[in-house]
């Protein structure tokens, strides 16, 4: 998709991803060669929403010593 | 009275950088304490919609883009902005209260409430309930998606104190565990002792009720 001009593309949605999934670690690894940005993320070292929210879950279910 | 549009675009500029610097303090705050290195990037993308509009403000503003009432259109932007970096924060501060959960869990699940009690008596009195509290409150919070109440502000400076404080009660108490560790050995040897005395008690009344049975017959 292109626009015609800049006042066209100020109220587009900018293409920022809602979740971030397994794919999404998958890609990221995938194309790190591509990636100049922090060594974590092209490492894949990020949680997916899916993992976040488990492990979320499991340590707020444990008791607390 | 009410501000002039002028003034209440500026107090919202202001608010956006602020809750920015913020976000960003408390994001690299969290990011030492997370286990394994790993990155939460939901904040990272909050931090991206918040971007798109405050530059959607700014295209107003700066005449790239044109249109009847751009005051009205530059402080709903701004608005939209402020929403994204408020649960940008709490994200934040969710990550940050579960690291320090987790980390109270990996160094003391394996002792008895008595030696961490004898070493560290602040734990049950302080830690403890404030990350108890924290960690359900800022849940709360995180699951609001309308993040526009007045206090909001107020709710930010009191968590971001807490899980400061908190973080650097629980490097304290790391530095106690050796304590916690003696003190547990210790207990443990006294358990010993007490199993150890009590049975041979029971085998002297036993040996005692043998040889009075005997003297009376």
């Amino acid at each position: 998709m292109s626009f015609k001009n800049l006042n066209d593309v100020i109220d587009a949605p900018a293409p920022i991803p809602s979740n971030i999934t397994d794919k999404t670690k998958e890609v990221t690894q995938a194309e790190s060669h591509r990636f100049r940005g922090s060594v974590r993320i092209a490492l894949g070292k990020f949680y997916t929403d899916e993992e976040y929210e488990a492990r979320r879950k499991r340590i707020l279910n444990t008791p607390l010593p | 009275m009410g501000d002039s549009p002028n003034n209440s675009i500026a107090s919202k500029k202001l608010k956006v950088t602020e809750l920015y610097l913020r976000v960003k303090d408390l994001a690299l705050f969290a990011e030492e304490t997370t286990p394994d290195y790993k990155s939460f990037l939901q904040p990272t993308l909050e931090i991206n919609r918040a971007f798109d509009h405050f530059n959607r403000a700014s295209s107003v503003e700066l005449g790239i883009k044109t249109i009847e009432k751009p005051e009205a259109y530059i402080e709903d932007s701004l608005d939209k902005a402020i929403g994204h970096l408020y649960r940008a924060f709490f994200d934040v501060a969710d990550w940050l209260s579960i690291n320090l959960r987790e980390a109270i869990l990996k160094e003391f699940s394996d002792f008895s409430h008595k030696s961490i009690q004898a070493v560290i008596p602040e734990y049950y009195q302080e830690i403890i309930p404030s990350i108890e509290r924290v960690s359900k409150e800022i849940a709360g919070l995180r699951n609001d998606k309308d993040v526009k109440a007045t206090d909001t502000y107020s709710q930010m400076d009191a968590y971001e104190k807490i899980l400061k404080e908190l973080h650097e009660q629980i490097t304290n108490v790391r530095g106690k565990k050796g304590g916690v560790v003696d003190c547990e050995k210790r207990l443990e040897r006294e358990k010993l002792k007490k199993l150890i005395i009590n049975i041979l008690l029971i085998i002297m009344a036993a040996i005692l009720g043998v040889l009075g049975t005997l003297l009376i017959t």
